[in-house]
């Protein structure tokens, strides 16, 4: 661990540079809300310099600050705080809950590009459709692609409680993404 | 590992979770199955294409900027820390010390010191006053209907004073420990003059002050005066009279009227 203030402080700094768009676009994801998502980065690196002593330099300060991060937004959200201690039963085919969008789904699967090409924004508005609960883990996990071990310790979690969320979460995000294509679908052959 | 085992652990196996035994068992049956091959193959198409869809937001340089600052501000007090604190320490000291000598000053028992300490407050704003005003009638209206003070301050003051020039500012009540006081500010000849009035009958909270009158010489400077007048309605009262305008004789500008 570096010791004196500036290299201390610089060391630090740029660390953090490496994550700075991952922290923010991640924030931002989750609040949607430029603003709050600049604050709760702020926030994370200031709480994060703080206990930089207790940083092992070598290991991941991504895993490692991303940590301050997720504990900014939850003690936002208490609710969403809450929704993550708990672990969900396992869902059949989660979320896709009728054959005919069983069907769309299948269909998604063939060829994502080209159905969701005939949508617009269809994964931005997807992802809104998540709890901020869902958002968080599934975010970690398919985007920012930490390990379930990592964002079990980010979270304070068993590791079954985070795949039973982030299973929820994809399998919401499948169903609203097979909805929009179903929709588009619909509307195409109205048009016709 | 059978289908129903595939459709079950595919998340684990996309998010390369799955011990490598299990792993094995997995990519054993994908290769020999069809169906599950292509539908653990479309997951993957669609995590990909997610993936690559997800906003894109990139932090502004402002806000970056913002963060480098407050993290440099927060590395400060590490080096300033000791200095700083002593600083603040010897601030707090010394304001705790002026804030007790101005409660002190008003609240001791030396009518003399307190008046000083009023024109002090007044100057700066500290101790407004109840009513601002040019007029001896308004003066003399606020100090009857307040502390049941009837005086006559036109012809008390006038042509008493050793100024032909007096202007009224205002009137207050301050209060003095326990004791209700009234304030006079007035302008003679372009200089402030504060006066402060105490009922005679509350002199004993003030037995320094009985003493100076006793002497009539202020022990503390020639900017005040004091003395003790009677007014209407048999009331008595003390005055002491703070101004770089030295008062000639203030026994006979509080005369009785």
């Amino acid at each position: 661990m570096p010791s004196g203030g500036p290299s201390r402080q610089e060391t630090f700094v740029r660390l953090l540079e490496e994550h700075r768009d991952a922290l923010y676009r991640f924030a931002m994801t989750i609040l949607w809300d430029k603003n709050g998502a600049e604050d709760a980065v702020q926030d994370a690196a200031i709480a994060a310099y703080r206990g930089f002593d207790r940083f092992t330099i070598g290991t991941n300060f991504k895993a490692w600050i991303f940590r301050y991060l997720v504990n900014t937004i939850l003690n936002l959200n208490k609710k969403a705080k809450r929704s993550l201690e708990v672990a969900l039963s396992p869902v059949e085919e989660a979320g896709l809950e009728s054959p005919e969008r069983k069907q769309v789904y299948f269909e998604l699967l063939r060829d994502p590009s080209a159905l969701l090409d005939q949508v617009s924004d269809p994964v931005k508005r997807a992802v809104l459709e998540l709890t901020h609960a869902q958002r968080i883990v599934f975010l970690l996990r398919s985007i920012e692609e930490f390990s379930y071990k990592e964002i079990a310790t980010m979270l304070g979690s068993p590791i079954g409680t985070v795949m039973s969320h982030l299973s929820r979460a994809r399998g919401r995000l499948r169903d609203k993404l097979s909805e929009y294509v179903a929709e588009e679908g619909i509307a195409r052959r109205k048009q016709g | 590992m059978d289908c129903d085992g595939v459709h079950k652990s595919m998340e684990m196996w996309l998010d390369e979770e799955m011990d490598p035994t299990s792993r094995g068992e997995f990519s054993a049956h994908i290769d020999a199955c069809g169906p599950c091959r292509e539908r653990v193959h479309g997951e993957a198409r669609l995590e990909r294409t997610i993936r690559g869809r997800m906003p894109r937001e990139r932090m502004s340089d402002d806000a970056w900027v913002r963060i480098t600052r407050r993290l440099e501000r927060e590395a400060k007090p590490r080096r300033w820390g000791i200095l700083l604190g002593l600083g603040a320490a010897t601030a707090a000291s010394l304001l705790f010390a002026a804030s007790w000598w101005s409660w002190w000053s008003l609240h001791k028992p030396d009518l003399e010191q307190a008046a000083i300490e009023v024109q002090k407050r007044i100057a700066r704003g500290q101790t407004k006053l109840a009513v601002t005003t040019n007029s001896a009638d308004e003066v003399e209206k606020f100090l009857y209907d307040n502390l049941g003070m009837a005086i006559d301050l036109q012809n008390a003051l006038s042509g008493k004073v050793g100024c032909h020039d007096v202007k009224f500012l205002g009137a207050a009540v301050v209060s003095m420990g326990d004791v209700e006081c009234a304030c006079l500010s007035y302008n003679c000849c372009g200089e402030p003059v504060t006066v402060v009035l105490v009922p005679t009958e509350k002199m004993d909270h003030f037995p320094e002050m009985q003493r100076v009158i006793a002497e009539g010489k202020s022990r503390l400077t020639d900017r005040v005066r004091s003395t003790q007048i009677e007014v209407r309605a048999q009331k008595g009262w003390v005055a002491c009279v703070v101004g770089d305008h030295p008062i000639a004789d203030l026994a006979s500008v509080f005369e009785k009227t």
